[in-house]
């Protein structure tokens, strides 16, 4: 298992401060939620850890510090799911989720018997077993987030990091991808996903880090996290929020007169 | 259509093509005495013609073609933009621009390898200017611009080498020159020109993989274990090396790169690894059979091969346009 430990992170992108002095520690046990409005600085804080925005502080994988693992390496310890679902080219959907394992191949083999299991089973865990022959381009918006995230999981690395897996998907893959990552978290995976759906946030996490203006407001699990209190300072609504047989429910219903 | 099949139908495509190009000439020499001439040498004057006239311009086609084949087919997947072409770094435009100084100053007149070395210098300039704007930092967008302003400037010093050109005869020199032609190169341009595209080939053909990470972005690719650094320098480096050489001996042919990487990604899936050794293939194939038709068109008048690529080069892609732009969004 590898430990992922950020201490006193701090970004600043065009002169303005996006992240400041944010200390977390990842590691598996549950699907792990970054939740926050918009602007909180979830994105950057995901691309900071992966070294793809300049940032201070320490970010240290398994205890070695991230300027001292180099790309290749940190390729191997995590994936990542860029919230920008750009594809380039028309490229098949096999070929898509076949690049996740650029980082296993030498430099002239192709894959492997090894790399085509770990294809077909993040094509099985995606559903989009019915889609492999297809274009990239004449995929909907879902079934295309669905095929990008099946090329994170191909990847098949210890942590995986991704930004708002579950935009555009529908219910059923929407559940279907969490209860996914949530058995991939059993199984010894760090997982940390951002979201904004907190009703889903709220069911598959089993610890969330609200983040607002840069900083972490609370770190917890959704009971302590999904409060009345943090609803209302943070994004300025009013929650409904019940616990039922099926977990947690919490549901924004009105937003607040604007604090003084 | 498998990428083996490609492979082999292009290189068979190469291999016909440069027998035509080594059979096509003015000299008029049929089949027979144009084998002796090539390999046995016995006929002295079908010797020449075809070891040190016709020999040359069939591997620099060839060689040249490739170059700009493949160099287009790498630009377009580190850019990820189907309209770049090895002349977006402005590396053709001052390898350009060091021939036209060549020209200007009459060292090329007094020395004829003058115009291929300083060519090839004003490449060099090129890549130290878009090193030094756009290296270390890696963007796509500041390559482009770099690039479009290196183009500008050394566009702008060609025009000013033709206001102020001494002599009509000078200036239309320059302008012939910049047509692109293979006419009259001899077998000390392939070795002076051959080493630097083979070199540049050798940089650009292991960036496959990384140009196929590069399809999702730049980020992801990054979490790939793509170092877009390196990918970028040596992106530069080896259109730089290869196109400059191009250039240098050929002046500028446009359209070949542009086109070649188009025709070929969807026969070959749209993967841009799988782009690179088709696009030299087929720009090979392309160059070589536009140099044997200038000599069969208009074989008295010169007919620039620059001019027929762009002739035939831009309706073409006009037409792929109005194929593709459904795909394209």
């Amino acid at each position: 298992m590898t430990r992922l430990s950020v201490q006193n992170l701090s970004v600043d992108l065009g002169g303005q401060p996006i992240l400041r002095d944010v200390s977390l520690d990842f590691e598996a046990g549950g699907v792990i939620g970054l939740i926050g409005p918009n602007g909180a600085g979830k994105s950057t804080f995901l691309k900071a850890v992966l070294g793809l925005v300049p940032s201070r502080g320490k970010i240290a994988y398994g205890g070695k510090l991230l300027p001292e693992i180099d790309r290749h390496a940190l390729a191997h310890l995590t994936s990542y799911l860029p919230q920008d679902r750009e594809i380039a080219w028309p490229l098949s959907v096999e070929n898509v989720v076949a690049l996740g394992r650029t980082p296993h191949l030498s430099a002239l083999a192709g894959l492997g018997s090894e790399d085509q299991a770990e294809i077909e089973r993040a094509i099985a865990l995606t559903d989009i077993a019915d889609l492999r022959n297809r274009t990239i381009s004449t995929l909907s918006g879902g079934e295309r987030a669905r095929v990008l995230m099946a090329r994170v999981l191909a990847q098949a690395t210890p942590i995986l990091i991704a930004d708002e897996p579950v935009a555009a998907l529908d219910p059923g893959h929407q559940i279907a991808l969490l209860e996914t990552l949530d058995a991939l978290s059993s199984a010894g995976r760090t997982i940390i996903v951002s979201l904004h759906e907190i009703s889903l946030a709220a069911r598959w996490c089993r610890r969330l880090v609200l983040l607002d203006k840069g900083s972490v407001v609370a770190d917890g699990t959704p009971e302590d996290v999904l409060t009345h209190d943090h609803f209302a300072k943070v994004y300025g609504v009013r929650i409904h929020r019940a616990v039922t047989e099926d977990g947690l429910l919490v549901q924004p219903v009105a937003r607040l007169p604007a604090e003084k | 259509m498998s990428y083996r099949l490609v492979i082999v139908g292009l290189a068979l495509l190469v291999v016909m093509l440069f027998a035509a190009s080594l059979f096509t000439g003015p000299a008029g020499l049929d089949i027979a005495t144009s084998v002796e001439g090539l390999f046995l040498g016995g006929n002295e004057a079908a010797r020449l013609v075809m070891q040190e006239i016709r020999l040359p311009r069939a591997i620099l086609g060839a060689m040249i073609g490739a170059t700009l084949g493949l160099s287009g087919a790498v630009l377009q997947g580190y850019l990820r933009n189907p309209l770049a072409d090895p002349g977006v770094l402005g590396v053709s435009a001052s390898a350009s621009l060091g021939a036209v100084i060549a020209i200007y100053t009459g060292l090329s007149a007094a020395f004829a390898l003058a115009l291929p070395v300083l060519a090839m210098g004003g490449a060099v300039a090129a890549v130290l200017v878009i090193q030094f704007l756009a290296g270390g930092r890696a963007g796509t967008l500041t390559l482009i611009l770099a690039g479009v302003a290196i183009t500008s400037l050394a566009g702008a010093m060609t025009s000013l080498a033709l206001n102020l050109s001494p002599n009509p005869f000078a200036a239309m020199e320059i302008l012939f020159w910049m047509l692109g032609s293979l006419t009259d190169r001899s077998m000390v341009h392939v070795w002076l020109s051959a080493p630097f595209m083979v070199l540049g080939w050798m940089v650009l053909a292991p960036l496959g993989r990384a140009l196929d990470a590069l399809s999702l972005g730049a980020d992801a690719a990054q979490s790939m274990g793509v170092r877009l650094n390196r990918t970028q320098t040596l992106t530069v480096l080896g259109t730089a090396t290869s196109v400059g050489a191009a250039t240098a001996v050929a002046g500028a042919i446009g359209f070949v790169g542009l086109i070649v990487p188009h025709l070929l990604r969807p026969v070959v899936g749209s993967k841009p690894s799988r782009l690179l050794f088709p696009s030299a293939l087929a720009g090979a194939s392309l160059v070589l059979a536009a140099d044997v038709a200038v000599r069969l068109i208009a074989p008295e008048r010169d007919l620039k091969l620059g001019v027929l690529t762009a002739i035939v080069g831009a309706p073409f892609f006009l037409y792929l346009v109005i194929r593709y732009r459904r795909t394209l969004t």
